[in-house]
């Protein structure tokens, strides 16, 4: 394998490997060769070096799914800049605080000039590439629309240093506020380096990308992709909603490796009339962000059998740190174990106190690795929460709960905050109770996740007093939060109680909460047999 | 004064297209108060999912009002984007099976 150093080469590299002529990526309407990927790269990383983007400054990819995003994600990475994936589905108050946090000086995007003034607004944003589509000029903004960008010849990769940072991960803090995970281009490389090597990825696979640029998964097939030259289909955000549009499309590109949180699986198996698609191809299906329900998961090895399965573990923070393979569907309802430490990390439990807990007794667990980022971007409060140094190694703080079973494999017992994953995106509760707590009429609010047998988890807000949500103000008050949370941190109800349990120190009870409507209170799964 | 019009013509073809569009708009109407993320402004040809109007789960309480509405079960394979990415694709999807009311 190539012993690049940097992810600006990527590119490059997939053209001595695979071949400029080869295909390199498709979202079902257009398809590149590698030499077409690259230039189309080069050509927004020159857009942007024209705009005034300096090595180092922060560069927002504000795209839907498609072959422009993935070729502006290599566009900024090769113009030396840190790239800052957005999630082009969120609402723009939500993007305007990512843009404003990370300092970012440009944007990549195909939104409106009405959409761009309101992510870009009292940002220290000045230049706003369009790669796919012209705009309309905006006031105090050098805008470059498609035709400009397909004018300028494609600009070399800027140099740039293995520990210079690369991208910045947003997701929403438990304050609301987000909290950027600052990765540079080492951890980004060693990554996709070990990743290819685990799951033997060369030029003849064919990747599916299932999740959205603002979620870690995605750094699979942006990056060791390229690294190996193998092809990537971007499934467009439209194809995920219809299961059956989805099946057909892996059938028809003839994907060998799939990466998905496990609802985004189990739909296709369940809803994507699989039987009419011949799905043989797929050698590989990675799955991580959260537990697969394990009736669900053998549902999906039994309807694809082709198909190898890995339990993918780790933060964001980390990329991935623990594997747990399966050649078989389980046959039980024992949880699926997150496994051993993966290729270069690792792994300890400790207990409240830091120290390292006894043999067999659970614990937090603590990750060291290549592939772990700096810290967080401008925040030295949260790195001292998250990031503790001890024999020169530095450790982060998963925040998860671990056991490690009789066999030797790990398995994930809860959180040992209140972080809940919905869908595999992570969500602070607390964030939600205080976007509740803003809106008026409002005087205590409790969110729990409901866990229901299909898997689609969901939130669920208890407010008080109940006479907040009549006459149809529950519906209101969604769309409230929707403006200014991200989707997955939307509860998908309301219930109203007058008086919400409280602990004795007075602050809400959320598991009392749950009882008095029958909801858990969405800690995970401690009922593990170990 | 459409009910009006109606009674004079008396021309089937033409009911069933007030039909379709009556439909249509109980359609939009029931996306907008119980599905629809947002405040995106929604009408029979917005894309409902690039404008980030309805998630997967809103996909299937689309489906289930469909088939409640109509009577008519909608197959799996069936709930595809071409036939689900706009109002207007549904309803020319369901107008197109030959099954429903909407013929």
């Amino acid at each position: 394998m190539t012993e690049i150093k940097t992810l600006n080469e990527l590119l490059d590299t997939a053209i001595t490997v695979a071949g400029a002529e080869t295909e390199a990526i498709t979202d079902g309407r257009s398809r590149l060769t590698w030499g077409e990927y690259r230039d189309l790269a080069g050509r927004i990383a020159a857009a942007l070096l024209h705009s005034g983007v300096k090595q180092g400054d922060r560069v927002g990819v504000h795209l839907h799914k498609s072959v422009h995003s993935f070729a502006s994600v290599h566009g900024v990475v090769r113009a030396g800049a840190v790239m800052v994936p957005l999630d082009a589905l969120a609402p723009p108050a939500a993007t305007n605080a990512v843009l404003r946090d990370a300092g970012a000086s440009a944007v990549v995007t195909g939104a409106s000039a009405d959409a761009i003034s309101a992510i870009t607004a009292a940002t220290s944003v000045t230049g706003v590439v369009t790669p796919h589509v012209d705009t309309a000029p905006i006031a105090g903004l050098m805008t470059i629309g498609a035709d400009s960008v397909a004018g300028f010849e494609p600009a070399a990769p800027v140099a740039v240093a293995p520990d210079d940072l690369a991208y910045l991960m947003y997701t929403s803090g438990s304050t609301g506020k987000p909290k950027g995970m600052a990765h540079t281009h080492r951890s980004g490389i060693t990554y996709a380096r070990l990743a290819a090597e685990t799951y033997d990825i060369d030029s003849s696979d064919r990747l599916a990308n299932i999740a959205p640029l603002h979620f870690d998964q995605s750094t699979f097939e942006l990056y060791a992709a390229p690294l190996v030259g193998a092809s990537v289909l971007v499934v467009s955000d439209g194809v995920l909603r219809f299961p059956a549009s989805l099946a057909a499309l892996i059938a028809d590109e003839r994907i060998t490796v799939w990466y998905s949180v496990p609802y985004v699986l189990d739909q296709m198996v369940g809803r994507g009339a699989i039987e009419d698609h011949d799905l043989g191809s797929l050698r590989w299906i990675l799955y991580g962000g959260e537990p697969f329900p394990p009736a669900a998961l053998a549902r999906a090895m039994r309807a694809i059998p082709s198909a190898r399965v890995s339990n993918v573990y780790g933060p964001a923070e980390v990329n991935q740190c623990a594997i747990y393979n399966l050649d078989a569907p389980p046959t039980d309802d024992a949880p699926i174990p997150i496994g051993r430490a993966w290729a270069g990390s690792s792994l300890r439990l400790v207990d409240e106190t830091g120290g390292t807990v006894a043999p067999g007794e659970p614990g937090e667990l603590l990750v060291s690795s290549d592939t772990m980022m700096r810290g967080y971007w401008n925040r030295p409060d949260l790195d001292a929460q998250a990031i503790v140094e001890e024999d020169g190694e530095r450790w982060y703080r998963t925040g998860d709960l671990i056991a490690v079973r009789s066999d030797g494999n790990l398995v994930f017992l809860g959180r040992i905050d209140n972080q809940v994953k919905v869908r595999g995106h992570r969500v602070e509760i607390e964030a939600v109770e205080a976007a509740l707590l803003d809106i008026d009429g409002i005087d205590a609010a409790a969110v729990l996740v409901e866990r229901p047998p299909s898997g689609d988890d969901h939130l669920v807000a208890v407010v008080s007093p109940a006479s907040a949500i009549a006459n149809g103000r529950d519906t209101d008050l969604i769309r409230h939060l929707a403006a200014t949370l991200p989707r997955y941190a939307v509860p998908s109800r309301v219930v109203g109680l007058d008086d919400l349990p409280r602990t004795g120190t007075g602050k809400v009870d959320r598991r009392s909460v749950g009882d008095a409507i029958g909801v858990g209170d969405g800690r995970g799964h401690p009922e593990v047999d170990r | 004064m459409v009910e009006d019009t109606r009674r004079s013509t008396g021309s089937v073809r033409w009911m069933s297209s007030v039909e379709h569009r009556a439909f249509s708009d109980e359609l939009v109407a029931f996306i907008r108060a119980e599905v629809a993320i947002g405040d995106y402004p929604l009408e029979a040809d917005t894309d409902l999912v690039l404008t980030g109007l309805v998630d997967s789960l809103g996909i299937v309480l689309v489906v289930e009002w469909i088939e409640s509405r109509l009577g008519v079960m909608i197959d799996p394979g069936d709930i595809v984007i071409e036939h689900f990415d706009t109002v207007a694709s549904m309803v020319a999807y369901l107008r197109g099976r030959g099954d429903t009311p909407l013929d």
